[in-house]
Formats: C-alpha cells, structure tokens, sequence
C-alpha cells in the first residue's frame, strides 16, 4: 500500500516553512521558479502577477511586514495557536499547548532549544505532520506494514485531536486579511490540502485494516 | 477553486520538494522540531485532565480469577486508571468493574504495610509491628525445627488463588525443595465437582464453551454475565452471539440472575435437579435418534444400546416431577438442542455445589458428547492456556493425610477438600501441622460454618503457629501469629495462563505497576529468602528473574512480554478435535512406552510411581499409582489417537461416559441422578438456601474496595411472594433464617424472581474485619486513607450466609455443597 506519504511530507513541509518565519530570499527565489508556480497553478492557486512584479529584496521586505502584521502583531492580528481557537469546555483543547507538545514529545522528538514560541503554533503542527508522514513513507519503502500503519495512527489522532479541528478557521482568518497573493493563497492550501490528507489518512487506515486490502 | 486530487498531490509534492531543496532546507531536516520520530507500542498516554504523561504498564488483573489482561495508567506515581488490554486476544480489551476498581486494592486505606507480630493471645487484635529479619528469623526458625526433625510435612502451606508462576515458585520450588507436600488449596469451595467429574470424563479439568460459534447456548446455574471463572471472555463472547447472531440462550436457574434477565428464556428449577433435565434432554435425544452414533461408537466407552437402555428410565415426565420443570419444554428444548449443531451447555455452581455435583456436571458432558458437540468449534472444549516452561526444582515431599478432609467425607476428591482441613486438623488421626501458613485464603470466611472454622483457628493447642501471607487485615489474617504483608496484584511479577476463549493459547505476564509500599514484599520474593536462609537451592533469585527465566525457556522476549503484556502466536490455528489428532509409531514405540491391553492405552511407565518395569507390567495401567501421567495415546481400531488425554486418575483415552473409577466406589458407572437427602427430608414450610454472586464483588476480597462496596454494600435475601405470603413476611421485613448450624438475621426482598422453595443471599458482605468499607471497623493495621475513602455515605456491611451454611461436602469430589442448605425462615 502507498499513501503517498513522501509526497505529503514534502506539502506539509513546505506549508510548515510558509509560517514557520518571514520568507527569506533563498526560498522565495525557488518557491518563484516557473515550473512551481506552474504546479500551483495546475491545482488552482494562482498567485497572480504578484511575484513577477517585484524584484526579490522587495519581495523580501513587503512580505516580511506581512508576516509580522498578520501573526505577530503589535495590535490586532491572527494567533496562529491552536488554544487560540479551541473553547474552554473541550477538554482536549484546553490545553492544546500541553497536549501537542506531550504528543510530540511522546513521539521521540522535541522542540529545538532555540525555539522559544509557543508548543502549539501551526508550523510546528505541520512540521510534525511532516516528520510523521516521512517516516511513514520509510517504513512503506521497507514494506514494514505494521510501523507504516503505527504512524497512520498517529497521524489520524493527531489531525483529529489537533490540526484538523482548527486549520479551517485560522485560514479562513488569514486568507481574509492577507494582502497578499502569497499567504492568502498558501492559506487556501493549507486548509484544502490538510482536510481531505485528513480524510485519505482515515480511508488508508480503513484499508489497511481490511483484510485483503493491497 | 482549489482541486486537489491524488495525482495533482503527487506532482505538488515533487514540486515542494525542489522548492524546499533550493531554500536549503535539506530534506527531513526540521525547523523547530529535533529529534528522531519512533513509534512507542503501548506506554504513553496523557492526561485528558492535567494533560501530564500517563505511563502505561500492561499487566494481568487479579481481582478475580479470570485473570484478565489490563492496561494501567500511572501519573506522577499514582495509579489513576485501569482499562483493558486490546492486544488480548483473550479479554479482547475489555475489563469489568472488578478490575477498574483494581486501584482501590492498591490505595486501601486499611493495607498492612509492615510485617506484624501478635502481642497478646490470638485473635485479640494486639499486634507489635517487626521488621522483616525479625520476621523471618523466626519463621526460618520453626522451619529449620522441621527440618532437622526429619518431619517437613508438619508444614503446611495453604493457599486459596495461586496460580500462573505465583504457584510454580512456591509449590514447584520452594515447598517442594523444603519437602512438604502438605499443601492445601481451596477448589472444594469453588468447582472441585465440576472438574472431577470432567477428570472422570475427558481427562483434564477445564472446559471452554465456544459460544462465539455455538447455535445454541444451554445455561445450568451459571452466572455469566456476573461470575463464570473466565467472566469476561466468555460474558462478551455469550453477548455477541445472542446480540449479533441471534443465538438462543435458556438458563435454568433457581434465581433470575442477570444472565437469566438477559437470556431468551429463564427456566426456574428446584435447586440441585439440573441433572434430572439433563439426563431426561439425554433420553430424548436417543429417543429420536438425533444421536451422533460415529462419536459415541468411536470415541467414548459405551455403545448407543446401552445408553439408549440406561437413559430409558430418564423421562421428561419423570425430570418434571424431580424439577418442576415442564416435560413438554424439556422435550422441545433437547430437540431444538440436538438439532443446533452445534451447540454447548454451560454449567456452574448454581448445577454442581451441590451433593450430586459430579453426576450433574457428567450427565452435562454425556449430552454434549452424544451429541458429538466435543471440542468442535461452537461446542464444548476442552481448555487451552500457555505452556511457559521455567526453572524446575527436583526434591521428594511427604505430606500429612488432612487434605481430604476427612475418613470417608468424599470418594475421589481429586481436587481435595480444602473446607474440611481444619476439622482433620481438630480430628487429629492423621497429624497436625506445626506451622500452618496461609497464602491468598481466607478459611474463616469462604468456607462454611464460619463459627467453627474461627473455634479452631484460634485455638493454639490445635494450631500451634499461623503464619498469615496478606496485604490486608482479613478474618483469617486476625487469628494469626505473625502476619507477613504480601504486595496486592498491581506490585507483582507474574506469568499466567489462563485458558483462551479463542482456543489458541496466550501467554501474558503481571508486572509491578508500582513500587511495594511500605515494607510489603511479594511472597515469591520472600520464598526466595527463605530458601537461602533455609540452605535450599532454587535457581533463580527473585520473582522477577523466574519470570525472565521463563520468558527466555518458552522462547518469548522478555522486553516484549513488558512493554505489551501479551503474546500468542499470529498463525496458530484454534486447538479443536485435539483428541483426533494421530500419532505415529514413534510417538508410541520405545524402551519405556508399555501397550496396556485392558485399556487400549500407550504409557511411558516411567512416568508413574513403578520402580521396575516389571511392576509396572504386572500392575497394569489402571492399577499404577500416577500411570496417567505418563499416558501416551489410545488404541482406536488399528490406530493411536492422542485421545481424551487423563489427568489425576488413571482413565483410558476415551471419553468415558461410564466410569469404573465411579462403579468401584459404589456409585453408579452411568451418569444418575442422585436425591439430595436433606432435601428429600426436608418439610412443606422449610426453604433451601441458595448463595450467588453479583457483578462487581468477588467472594471474599474485594468488600474493602470503595468504589464496589459504595454499589453492593446491602444483601437483602431474596424471597418468592408465593413463599412471604404464606410467612407473612413483606417485603423489607427482618426475618431470621436458621439451618442446623445457626442462625442470621436479615432483610426480605420479596420479588417473583426466585423459586418459591428457595431463599436466595449473595455470599461477599458481612465482614467483620478486614477493614473501613468491608466491616465498618478500620483494620487493627489501618492508617491514614486516601481523600476519597472519607466519601462513605453508608454504613450497611451486609449478611454472611457462610455462618449458617455446613462445611458439608459432596460424596464423590467433596465439593462444599453451598447449595444445599435446607433452612427455616421467619420474621425476626
Ligand atoms: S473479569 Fe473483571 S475482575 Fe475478573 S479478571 Fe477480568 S477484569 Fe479482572
């Protein structure tokens, strides 16, 4: 069975780097290569003529403010936390920064010591599923079913605990008030491409479970 | 419109991978996260509360003897939770109440953390707490005595549960390098007749109902959904097949458990006429021929005539006046039954603590089997559990004639009979012991006439030293001269075995969940030091390293056994038809292998107690004392099957539906039904006394776990509106119920859900030790408790029937016949 795992690890990494900092001029120099674009393109991103008009330093500069202006602050801006957009009354959401962290944790990794936000934050979310769906495409490439299907586990209660419950909200959120193609449309990604992952994670488990199954 | 399908997925994920290539992002390199990804089995769980680490340990329950493999979460130190093990094949995950309240057993406020030594006379509740050298220098000192005296057998070691490896380290090893055989158990209060008379049958005990496949489930006296000995697997198992297939399940029982409630039919019978129902089904099914002639005539012992003419006089007209069970519904249920294919018939002590036990349990095996429902999948099993192999310790042992109660109590008490031990012990013709250890056994409580069992525990001329191995403060461990505090299941390393409902066998281990508190030490631990300060020689050091000893002999990865719990084999095959399995010639042919011709039997004599070959040829099969332990397989025809396989008496390789061992005692070789005397006696007002259990307390040691005495703190005894009427006694009267041995007073719950010639009381309240929540008094030991001890809003104990119930066992096993009691009941 392949789920594409590699693939998918590839995305969520990408999209874990888009809001993990500011866009430094190395990554916007090949995320603007034609053949990219192109790629977006073909699924119905378009980034639009905002990345041929300007040069990269500018790019640099103007998106770097963006960030800044829609997750970091000062003043109002989008938390980009999940305990941000989880009531009081969910249990598992009460304390989404101790349960993702506990849940990373608990999966052998932690957080660099440099890294000083909060346990919570989308790009670690994403950079967690990416870390899950790269070892899970490994274990496919070893045909060792039974780790592939362990981090399937994993994956699944993670999108469903976590990631899944509020990255429609938080991109909806950001998609409204960037005023740029780049995170405005990075954010329609992120919600489409983490909800049906979300949905071929449970369908895959489903598969492998079925007797028969390939 | 973004469209995302799982080729455009592809392709832009070989893009993002350039993209994050050239960003200089090396693949699987991670921005905030460090670390290597591993998938961990089991083990760690977190809080949905605190959303703190839970570390998971897998281990075994033991709050009853089913045995069940659990999942412990462990916060901060502290057990919080219990579930089941899903990896189980046997439990299948699921637990019951029992075992979720496993964590009370732990934090029991009234534990006895330190060893104890009595200070005053015995039984007047004045202890002095020692440390454990103080302990063991004493004890080491009275066994040292034995020793040198040439008489270990004056030490008995009496256990009540003590299976798995808890049993092979202590019985195996330690008893039996000291050299006492004088060892008690405790079956004769649980099943000893089921599983004589299943010894007298197919050979070894323990049978397995594989509802799970069966059409039809017939239920004689068993509680399942509350009691059965493997409670969970086959509770959740019967429920599947009623709820999911449809599959018709009838109990006949006195009293409308909560099985009864969820059958599609409960029958109320007469307390002890199971076997007439059984044998009379029996007849009708020869009658109608629904026989499976190829079993009877290949594989038991009598042919189809002459069943036919033994079970003539079986009638359903006849079973309905023993009974009172209709004729018609006799009729059209054996029917139905024979034409289930297959079904199974589920008995327990509702059908055989009873003086014809043994002869109910045979008639219920003979229906099986002529049937041909033997070992066939849906039919009645023969068990099958792990076979661990461990350190084995060779030695000889004598032991004193007490076990079996006494001169002429039962014929072939194969399970001996631990209720009457301590009349042979007050009887005294056949010695008594000078030190007397109990383990995991509760003889004041769990036996009959608990009034007497108290008379001679206390008394120091009959009993010189009492040795009580018991992390709580029970009735038992009262009357005891030094009290040595075992850790509860939760701080114990253990293997098991417990039989698989799947029929293909599981090996799974207990492990310390927790550190022992205090100074509680796991008994097997402490045999161990006792063997070192007694010179003895047993080849492993601890409990913990007889369990990793284990592992490594059977092959199994003692890393693996902790971190999942469990293990059985992914490819095996359920073990049906055992029996028919052939040997080859090289199975049966060699030096030691002898053909006995009366038989039919293969036997390595080797085996059994011949000191030549000689005597055994001489002797013969059935004559050689242990011969059955070096059976081999049966002649059939011209071949050799493995056959019914025995196990303490030396039966043939059939399934022996008539019985010389039975004929040569006196009793009848064909499965009869034997008239309890007492109820043939008894008078039109008199009722019979029947003691069931409910779903969350075990018999004796779980009334001190809060949360199962918080729901069953009050017994009232059940009675039949029919019967109060007549009595005058209303619903919530007091009355009084005498039997010859006493009286108790209790409260009447009348209700239509009991026979009318029964009066029905659960046997687990009435304490009056052992603790806060079992008996109202804290423990002599008892210290501070946990906060949520402090919640106790009631203050009812309940009503031990036990004091009012004879140590009475059944002629053939010796089974405590706690069904028989005939009683006057009157309002108090
Ligand atoms: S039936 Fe309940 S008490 Fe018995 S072993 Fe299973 S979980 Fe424990």
């Amino acid at each position: 069975m392949k789920t594409g795992a590699e693939e998918r690890s590839r995305i969520y990494g990408l999209l874990a780097h888009v809001y993990y900092h500011e866009p430094d001029a190395r990554f916007l120099k090949s995320f603007m290569e034609p053949a990219f674009l192109a790629t977006l393109e073909g699924i119905g991103i378009d980034l639009g003529e905002y990345f041929r008009e300007r040069s990269t330093e500018a790019l640099v500069e103007e998106l770097a403010v963006e960030y800044t202006r829609l997750f970091l602050g000062p003043g109002k801006h989008i938390y980009p936390y999940e305990s941000a957009y989880r009531s009081e009354e969910d249990p598992r959401g009460r304390d989404a920064g101790g349960e993702v962290r506990n849940l990373i944790q608990a999966s052998g990794l932690d957080y660099a010591p440099d890294y000083r936000d909060a346990p919570d934050h989308i790009s670690i979310q994403l950079e967690f599923m990416e870390k899950l769906t790269e070892a899970e495409g490994r274990a496919w490439e070893h045909e060792d079913t039974d780790t592939a299907t362990g981090y399937l586990e994993i994956e699944r209660r993670f999108l469903r605990d976590h990631l899944a419950q509020w990255v429609s909200e938080f991109s909806e959120r950001v998609a409204a008030n960037a005023r740029t193609s780049l995170y405005r449309e990075m954010a329609v990604l992120t919600r489409e491409f983490v909800l049906a992952d979300a949905d071929a994670v449970e369908e895959s488990i489903e598969e492998v479970r079925t007797p028969g199954g390939s | 419109m973004v469209k995302l399908t799982r080729r455009s997925l592809m392709k832009l994920g070989v893009a993002c991978a350039a993209v994050l290539a050239g960003a200089e992002r090396a693949l699987g390199q991670g921005l905030a996260l460090t670390g290597t990804l591993k998938l961990v089995d089991g083990g760690m769980d977190f809080s949905p509360v605190t959303g703190k680490e839970r570390k998971i340990v897998p281990s075994a329950c033991w709050q009853c003897v089913a045995r069940d493999a659990i999942l412990c979460y462990v916060e901060d130190g502290k057990l919080v939770k219990i579930e089941g093990n899903p990896e189980s094949i046997r439990n299948r995950g699921k637990i019951c109440a029992k075992g979720q309240a496993g964590l009370n057993q732990v934090y029991d406020p009234d534990r006895i953390l330190y060893p104890m030594k009595r200070v005053g006379k015995r039984g007047d509740g004045e202890w002095k707490r020692v440390s454990w050298d103080e302990a063991l220098d004493e004890v080491t000192a009275r066994l040292k005595a034995l020793l040198d005296e040439g008489h270990p057998e004056k030490f008995m070691f009496h256990y009540g549960r003590m299976k798995g490896s808890d049993s092979k380290i202590v019985k195996d090893a330690f008893l039996k390098a000291y050299g006492t055989g004088t060892v008690g158990n405790h079956t004769s209060i649980c099943e000893a007749a089921k599983w004589t008379a299943q010894e007298l049958t197919w050979g070894k005990h323990y049978d397995v109902n594989d509802v799970e496949h069966a059409n039809m489930i017939l239920n004689f006296g068993c509680n399942i959904m509350e009691a059965h000995t493997s409670h969970l697997q086959l509770s959740q198992r019967t429920i599947g097949a009623v709820a999911d297939r449809g599959v018709k399940l009838v109990t006949f029982d006195v009293r409308l458990s909560n099985t009864g409630a969820k059958s599609d039919e409960w029958i109320p019978i007469k307390p002890g006429t199971d076997g007439a129902v059984i044998l009379a089904m029996a007849n009708v099914v020869m009658d109608e021929g629904l026989y499976d002639a190829d079993f009877i005539d290949t594989w038991t012992n009598v042919s189809v005539a002459e069943l036919t003419d033994h079970l003539r006089q079986y009638t359903p007209e006849w079973a309905e006046g023993i009974s009172g069970v209709p004729a018609s519904k006799i009729r059209s249920l054996a029917i139905e039954y024979a034409n289930a294919k297959p079904g199974t018939l589920v008995s327990y002590r509702g059908a055989v603590a009873h003086y014809n036990g043994v002869d109910t349990e045979r008639a219920a095996k003979m229906l099986d089997a002529i049937l041909g429902y033997i070992d066939v999948r849906g039919g009645t099993c023969r068990g099958v559990g792990a076979k661990w192999k461990y350190p084995k310790v060779s030695g000889s042992t004598a032991k004193l004639k007490i076990l079996d109660g006494l001169e002429g109590d039962a014929a072939l008490p194969t399970h001996h009979i631990s209720h009457r031990v301590l009349d042979a012990i007050k009887e005294g013709s056949h010695g008594r012991p000078d030190v007397y250890m109990t383990y995991c056994y509760e003889p004041v409580y769990a036996n009959g006439d608990v009034q007497e069992n108290i008379d001679i525990l206390k008394d120091e001329s009959l009993i010189p030293y009492h040795v009580s191995i018991n992390p709580f403060y029970t009735e038992s461990s009262a009357l005891a001269d030094i009290i040595l505090p075992d850790v509860t299941y939760l701080e114990r390393w253990s293997w098991d075995d417990m039989v698989s409902y799947d029929m293909i066998p599981e090996f799974y281990i207990r492990q310390p969940v927790l550190p022992a508190p205090g100074a509680t030490r796991q008994f097997q631990d402490v045999c161990c030091e006792l063997a070192t300060r007694l010179g003895l020689e047993l080849g492993f050091e601890s409990a913990e390293d007889f369990i990793r000893q284990s592992c490594e002999k059977s092959g199994l990865d003692f890393g693996y056994m902790t971190s999942h719990g469990v293990w059985h084999d992914a490819d095996a095959k359920p073990k049906y038809k055992a029996y028919a399995k052939e040997l080859t010639p090289e199975d049966y042919t060699g030096e030691k292998i002898l053909f006995d011709e009366a038989t039919g039997v293969y036997w390595d004599w080797t085996k059994s107690k011949a000191k030549t070959k000689e005597e055994a040829e001489e002797k013969g099969y059935t004559a050689m004392k242990y011969a059955y332990k070096g059976y081999v397989g049966q002649k059939i025809g011209d071949k050799v099957y493995a056959g019914f396989k025995p196990d303490k008496l030396n039966k043939s390789g059939f399934f022996e539906i008539s019985s010389d061992f039975m004929a040569k005692k006196g009793f009848s070789a064909l499965p009869t039904f034997m008239a309890i005397p007492e109820h043939e006696a008894m008078g039109a007002d008199d009722l019979i006394l029947t003691t069931y259990k409910v779903n969350v307390q075990i018999h004796t040691r779980s009334q001190n776990c809060k949360w199962l005495t918080e729901i069953y703190h009050s017994n009232p005894a059940w009675i039949n509106p029919a019967t109060a009427a007549k009595k005058g006694i209303a619903d919530g009267d007091r009355i009084r119920v005498t039997s010859p041995i006493g009286e108790i007073v209790t409260t009447a719950r009348v209700t239509d859900a009991v026979h009318p010639q029964v009066i029905a009381i659960s046997h687990h309240l009435g304490h009056f030790e052992y603790g806060e929540f079992a008996s109202g008094n804290k423990a002599a030991t008892g210290h501070e408790c946990v906060p949520d001890c402090h919640n106790k809003w009631w203050s009812e104990v309940g009503v031990h029937p036990n004091w009012i119930i004879p140590n009475a066992p059944d002629p053939v096993a010796g089974q405590l016949r706690f069904n028989d009691t005939v009683v006057q009941v009157t309002k108090a």
